[in-house]
Order: C-alpha cells, then sequence, then structure tokens
C-alpha cells in the first residue's frame, strides 16, 4: 500500500513538473510561434494569419479600451485574412518585457513604442521593420499625417513607427477655484507665480505634484527652462554646444526649487504616489495640475473625478516672454512592426486601420487625444479642457521632447534623478553639474 | 539498499538529473554570464570586446555603484544584527519553553511567508507621511518631530527598508537557529542546571558552541541574502530617490535592461557572485570549530 502510494505521489510530482516547464516555455514560445505562421501546406486561404501585438496599458486607462475596439474592428472586417490578438502590459513592465524579447528576437508582429531614442537602438540592431517603405508605397496614407509628425521616429531617412497622438504638456487648471478666487489664466511667468501666491495665501494648494516618479518634476523643470532658453539649449545637448550645467537649466532648477519652498505643492508631495496627486486635482482640492495632456481621460473621467465640467487647460508663460509657446512635447502612441514579421503588410493594414479618420476622431473626442493626421476638428465634439489643448497645440512654436525619450535611459533618466533630487531640496548647480558629470563618463561605458 | 548505495553507477543515476539542472539553470549561465560582462552589447548585435573595462569603469567611474555597494553593506550590517544576535535571543527564549512556544514560532515566522510584494505594499503605506502608521504611532509616543516621509527622503529611505528587511526574515533565522538548538541532547543541559550553572553560563557554554555549525551556515544565508537583496527596493523605491536606495540587483536591473548595457549589468553580477563567495570564506574562518561527538 505504502509503495502504492508512494509511486502515485512521484507520478503526480513528475506530471505537475512537467506541466510547469511546458506551462513556461509555451509562454514564451507562443510570442514568436503565433508571429505570422501561414498555412505553407496546402493553398487553403480561409486559414486566417495570426498577427500578435503588445500594447502599453492597464485596464484603468481609459484609452486601452479604445484599443480593444479597434483590434476587435480589425478582426472582424479585414481584407488581408487576419486575425490579430492584442497583449497589454502596465508601464514598467511593458519596458521590460519589450526590451527582453528584443534580445530574445521574439517581439510581437506589432508593438507600441517610444520614439527618438528609446527606438533608436532597436533600430540599429535591425530589429525594426521599416514601415517607411509601406508608408510611401501608399501616398494617400502617407499625406493623411501632418507635417513633422514623422521626424521622431526617422532615423537615418527612414521611418520606423508610425505616431498616432501628440502630447504635449498642459497646465490643468480648476476654472472654479480661479473664479471663487478672482483669478484669470496667467499670460506672463510673473502673472503665474503671483496666481500661485494668491491661492496659497488663501489656503489653496496651487499646482498638484508628485515626486517620486522623477520624470513628474522634470518635466516641470524642463518646461521651466524651455521658457529660459528656448530651442536652442534644448538643441544645444545633441551636440555638445549646450552642457546639462548650462545657467539656464541651473535657474530653471532654481525657480521650481522655489516653488518647493514656498510651499506651491501638496504637503507630502515628495512621497506621493502620482495617482494620488492627480486624485487631489481631481478632488477639487487643488488649483492646477502639471502634467502631459494625455491626462485629459483621467482629469474628465466621471467615475473619479468631480471637476470634469470645470477643467480648463492654459500653456506655462515663459519666463522669457520671447520663448512662449515653446513646450514639452512630443509625438506618441507609436506603432511599430518588428522586423522579425512574417507579414508585415497585414500588420501595417491594422496600423492603417489604428490611424485612420474615424478612429482618430474616436481617439480625440472620448479620451482627448491630440491627433497626427490631418482631420476637421468639430470643436463641438470636444470638451472644453480638450478645446483648450487644442487651442495651446495650434500656438506651439516648438517642441522639447522628454529628456528621457530623447536622450534615452542614460543622460535622460539621469535628468530625471536630478530633477528629482532638486525638488527634495539639492543644490541646483550641484545637481546639474554632477549631470555634466556622468554625461561625460557614460559615453565611455 | 546497501547494494544500490555501494554501487557507484547508481549513485551517479540518481544525482544526474539534479546536477543536470543546476548545469542548465546555474552553472551555465554564471560562465556566460562573465563572458558577456567581457563584452560591451546590447545583446541584439554582436557585442565589442572590451576585456576588464566594464569592471574598471565600475570602480572608477560610477559614483551610482559605490552608492549601491554602501547600501548593500549597510544591509548586511543590519541584517546580521537582526538575524543573528536578535534571532538568538528569540530561538533561546524559545527553546527554554515558555508559554505558547508553538503560537510564537508561528508568529514569528509568519512575516516570511507573506510574498514580497505584498510586504513592500503594505510597509509603503505605512511609511506613509500623510496616513501612514509610522508617523502615527511616533506623534502618540511624543516623538512627532521625527515623523517624516521616511522613503522619500533620501537619508531615511535605506533604513526605512533595512527595518523591514529586518522585520522579515528574524523567524526564518530563528526558525533554523531553533531547531539547531533542539539537536543538543537535554542530558548536557540536566547536567549543567545540577552543577549549578546559570541560564547565561548554559548558553555561553553548552548552545553556542554546539550549533555553531549552523550557525555558519546561517551567517552565509544573511549575508549573501542582503548582498543578493532586490524584492522590497524594488516595490517601495525602486532605487530612488535618486538612487538612495540603489542595491547592487537593483542597478544591475537598470543597467541591462534600460540603458540596455548588458555587458556593465553583466559585471556588476560577477562583483556580486564574488563578494558571495567571500563572504562564504570569511564566515567559514570566523566560525571556526572541530567536528563536535555527542
Amino acid at each position: 500500500m505504502k509503495k502504492f502510494i508512494a509511486v502515485v505521489l512521484s507520478v503526480l510530482l513528475l506530471t505537475a513538473l512537467l506541466a510547469g516547464c511546458s506551462g513556461s516555455s509555451s509562454g514564451t514560445s507562443s510570442s514568436s510561434g503565433t508571429s505570422g505562421s501561414t498555412n505553407t501546406g496546402t493553398s487553403n486561404s480561409s486559414k486566417p494569419i495570426e498577427l500578435t501585438m503588445m500594447y502599453n496599458g492597464t485596464a484603468t486607462d481609459p484609452t486601452l479600451g479604445l484599443v480593444e475596439s479597434i483590434v476587435d474592428d480589425f478582426n472582424a472586417n479585414n481584407t488581408v485574412n487576419a486575425k490579430l490578438t492584442l497583449q497589454a502590459y502596465e508601464n514598467e513592465q511593458y519596458k521590460t518585457k519589450l526590451t527582453t524579447l528584443m534580445a530574445a528576437n521574439s517581439v510581437p508582429d506589432i508593438f507600441f513604442t517610444w520614439e527618438l531614442d528609446y527606438l533608436r537602438p532597436f533600430v540599429e540592431a535591425g530589429k525594426v521593420y521599416e514601415i517607411g517603405k509601406l508608408l510611401n508605397a501608399d501616398q494617400a496614407w502617407k499625406d493623411s499625417f501632418q507635417s513633422g509628425v514623422f521626424d521622431p521616429v526617422t532615423y537615418n531617412g527612414k521611418i520606423y513607427a508610425v505616431p498616432h497622438a501628440k502630447s504635449i504638456c498642459v497646465m490643468f487648471y480648476n476654472k472654479k477655484i480661479f473664479k471663487d478666487n478672482n483669478l484669470t489664466v496667467p499670460t506672463t511667468y510673473e502673472e503665474f507665480l503671483k496666481t500661485c501666491q494668491t491661492l496659497k495665501d488663501k489656503g489653496v494648494t496651487p499646482i498638484a505634484l508628485s515626486a517620486p516618479d522623477a520624470w513628474i518634476p522634470a518635466q516641470l523643470v524642463q518646461q521651466v527652462a524651455d521658457g529660459i532658453g528656448g530651442m536652442k539649449i534644448y538643441n544645444g545637448l545633441f551636440d555638445g554646444s549646450v552642457k546639462w550645467n548650462d545657467p539656464a537649466y541651473i535657474e530653471a532648477g532654481k525657480e521650481v526649487q522655489d516653488m518647493v519652498n514656498k510651499g506651491y505643492f501638496p504637503d507630502g508631495f515628495l512621497g506621493m504616489k502620482s495617482a494620488n496627486a492627480t486624485q487631489l486635482f481631481k478632488d477639487g482640492k487643488t488649483a492646477m495640475y502639471f502634467m502631459g495632456c494625455w491626462d485629459i481621460s483621467t482629469v474628465t473621467d466621471k467615475a473619479t473625478s468631480s471637476i470634469v465640467d470645470d477643467v480648463g487647460a492654459f500653456a506655462l508663460p515663459a519666463k522669457d516672454p520671447q520663448y512662449n509657446n515653446i513646450l514639452v512635447g512630443s509625438i506618441d502612441q507609436s506603432l511599430a512592426i518588428s522586423a522579425n514579421s512574417k507579414n508585415p503588410e497585414a500588420a501595417a493594414a491594422f496600423i492603417k486601420l489604428f490611424g485612420s479618420q474615424k478612429y482618430q476622431e474616436e481617439f480625440l473626442y472620448k479620451t482627448g487625444r491630440l491627433p497626427t493626421t490631418k482631420i476637421d476638428i468639430d470643436k463641438t465634439k470636444v470638451s472644453p479642457v480638450t478645446a483648450d489643448v487644442l487651442d495651446i497645440s495650434s500656438k506651439v512654436v516648438g517642441l522639447t521632447p522628454w529628456m528621457d525619450r530623447a536622450f534615452g535611459a542614460g543622460e535622460g533618466v539621469e535628468f530625471n534623478n536630478k530633477c528629482q533630487a532638486i525638488v527634495g531640496g539639492k543644490d541646483p548647480a550641484s545637481e546639474f553639474n554632477a549631470l555634466q558629470k556622468f554625461a561625460e563618463t557614460n559615453a565611455s561605458k | 539498499m546497501s547494494k544500490v548505495m555501494a554501487n557507484k553507477k547508481y549513485i551517479l543515476l540518481f544525482v544526474l538529473p539534479a546536477f543536470l539542472i543546476y548545469l542548465c539553470f546555474s552553472l551555465i549561465p554564471i560562465i556566460y554570464n562573465f563572458i558577456v560582462s567581457l563584452y560591451s552589447t546590447n545583446l541584439m548585435s554582436p557585442g565589442v570586446f572590451v576585456g576588464l573595462k566594464n569592471y574598471i569603469n565600475l570602480f572608477t567611474q560610477d559614483d551610482i555603484f559605490w552608492q549601491a555597494l554602501g547600501n548593500n553593506i549597510l544591509m548586511v550590517i543590519g541584517s546580521l544584527i537582526a538575524h543573528m544576535p536578535l534571532a538568538l535571543l528569540f530561538a533561546n527564549i524559545l527553546f527554554n519553553k515558555i508559554k505558547g512556544t508553538r503560537f510564537f514560532q508561528t508568529v514569528f515566522f509568519l512575516p516570511n511567508v507573506i510574498c514580497g510584494v505584498a510586504v513592500g505594499l503594505m510597509w509603503s503605506f505605512m511609511y506613509n507621511s500623510q496616513f501612514g502608521l509610522v508617523n502615527e504611532f511616533l506623534s502618540l509616543i511624543g516623538l512627532g518631530r521625527f515623523a517624516q516621509d521616511w522613503l522619500a527622503n533620501p537619508k531615511t529611505a535605506i533604513f526605512a527598508i533595512i527595518v523591514v528587511v529586518m522585520w522579515q526574515y528574524v523567524g526564518y533565522h530563528m526558525i533554523i537557529q531553533l531547531a539547531a538548538m533542539k539537536n543538543i541532547p537535554s542530558s548536557l543541559y540536566e547536567a549543567a542546571e545540577i552543577d549549578g550553572a546559570s541560564k547565561w553560563k548554559q548558553f555561553t557554554s553548552i548552545t553556542l558552541p554546539l550549533i555553531k555549525n549552523v550557525l555558519r551556515i546561517d551567517a552565509v544565508l544573511i549575508i549573501t541574502g542582503s548582498l543578493k537583496y532586490y524584492d522590497l527596493v524594488a516595490v517601495m523605491t525602486g532605487g530612488g530617490p535618486n538612487h538612495a536606495t540603489e542595491l547592487m540587483s537593483t542597478y544591475m536591473f537598470y543597467q541591462g535592461f534600460r540603458t540596455l548595457k548588458y555587458g556593465y549589468a553583466a559585471a556588476i553580477g560577477v562583483i556580486l557572485l564574488a563578494l558571495c563567495v567571500l563572504s562564504l570564506v570569511i564566515s567559514n574562518i570566523a566560525f571556526k570549530s572541530e567536528e563536535v561527538q555527542y
């Protein structure tokens, strides 16, 4: 009897072990196995081409639902006999997963990507399909896009991804709080500071901001720097003509540190999770909120926001008025095709649908994403805050993409870290000097 | 049975599966990692052979690596304080059969069973400066002026995390030491009792020497565990603020999976391995004792 039990148990253990092994291996192989497995046996064309796609988003993302409906639309109505499966991951997980899959050569057919230096290493390693070929072959598709949107995803003159949204950093504001305190939208930097001081004196927290995600204080410093030095100090970083410890950046750091010292940010913002800071604004507890315009969908989400009808937006005025309307911003929601994809044309058909007028309009009217295509915008269909952002966007004279996109995970992320240290009280000059030193040594690693 | 044990072929056969797994998932990756550390590569294109340049850069140019190493050493010290003397104290108390030994064993071991991410999340809430328990407790006992943002202040963040690590693994090491103590025959204690030895004398002269072997292994576990530590830092602070809580493991992850400098990250891994082996050697020397027959 004992022997029998022992045998049964060991068989169970063995099966469990094997199931575990096969489970994990099929998990990783499914992403490469199903990428474009066409039927090579018979010429049976009824077997659909299987496409896979990975996207950055979580269930709480208002845009993910829209993306899923586009996938359903594609699967039901496409003419290339393809079936697409979508997998979505949270931001940090997504970055790790994409990097790992790139090294293992098993990236899905279509993947979400950021632009500039994020995509560059993958392009240079030959892992990304040159979608420019298909764009140039289909002039109608290429011409549907606004001019300049392909620049951040063009490497060596070739286009490697298709952007579907524009993002700019704006200062969201609560119209009701402004009215209650007799405030108007500031048009100069001094007015902006005075507005903050007035709110602070009246006991209202002026700006919602959180520090643990380093890119959040960093984008504010970058925006203030844009207003001090313009495009010159941004573009100069690329060829080294402007150093990271340029006086403009140090001055921007000092400005934001001043705001911290004057108490313009919520209590405990240094340790506050970003979602909590956003919620403060959505609960009407802060007057303003500095963020990329993608958060329109969050601040106007009726389920969690009590200020849906009172939200507006304005561009942060520049400290030096000649640099007004130069904003931190770039293109977003870019989709690229893996070089390993066996069916790039079918994948491109999906991307075409993603960027079609119908969906660009839905992204705009339903989630407030600025389009990259030339569509006629019906101002009556957009929410008031989206109308504000569209207005700001039309006046933009220059965009400075976020540092961690333009400079990748080296200097870009260190810029974020140094800005985080500055709002934590460290001296801006020494932080930016350290950043310059880092940039110089990083080049040799 | 002895026929099986005597036949060397059978021994080999039974060890083979485990050895194969060890070979595939431990040995070969370690060797591959060492090879990668000699290159500058992003694993997508052929790498450039740079020899020991990665190691040189790590030690001479990388302030963040030194910060991480320092944090790891702080964690080793913190763990050694909590998991040796403190765990020994608890183990000894439980060994002397106080009321509710079983209960306390379970309760002390509980933090170890909770998954790392859950522990991290729970303590993140406790350290929160607005509604966290830690600050509330401090103001309750009159030390309110110490209340602050524990995880966001670069000076306190790493110590806040070390406290959580100490709390999490005290039970684990206590159980190990308790099990070792239970191996000691009670006749020794009875004899000592008759001879009039105090409890403290019994502890230092009987208990400690006889569990020295186990303490040696335990010390290695503590030190290597602290050097390898990853979970809580990744969940609670992500290495921030501004690398204040960076550990070698989180920095390795960052250099590998974010900046795509896999060769550099591999070098960090090799240094980590070397430190763990060093701690093994030091432990062996410190806890040297002859084989005791009892």
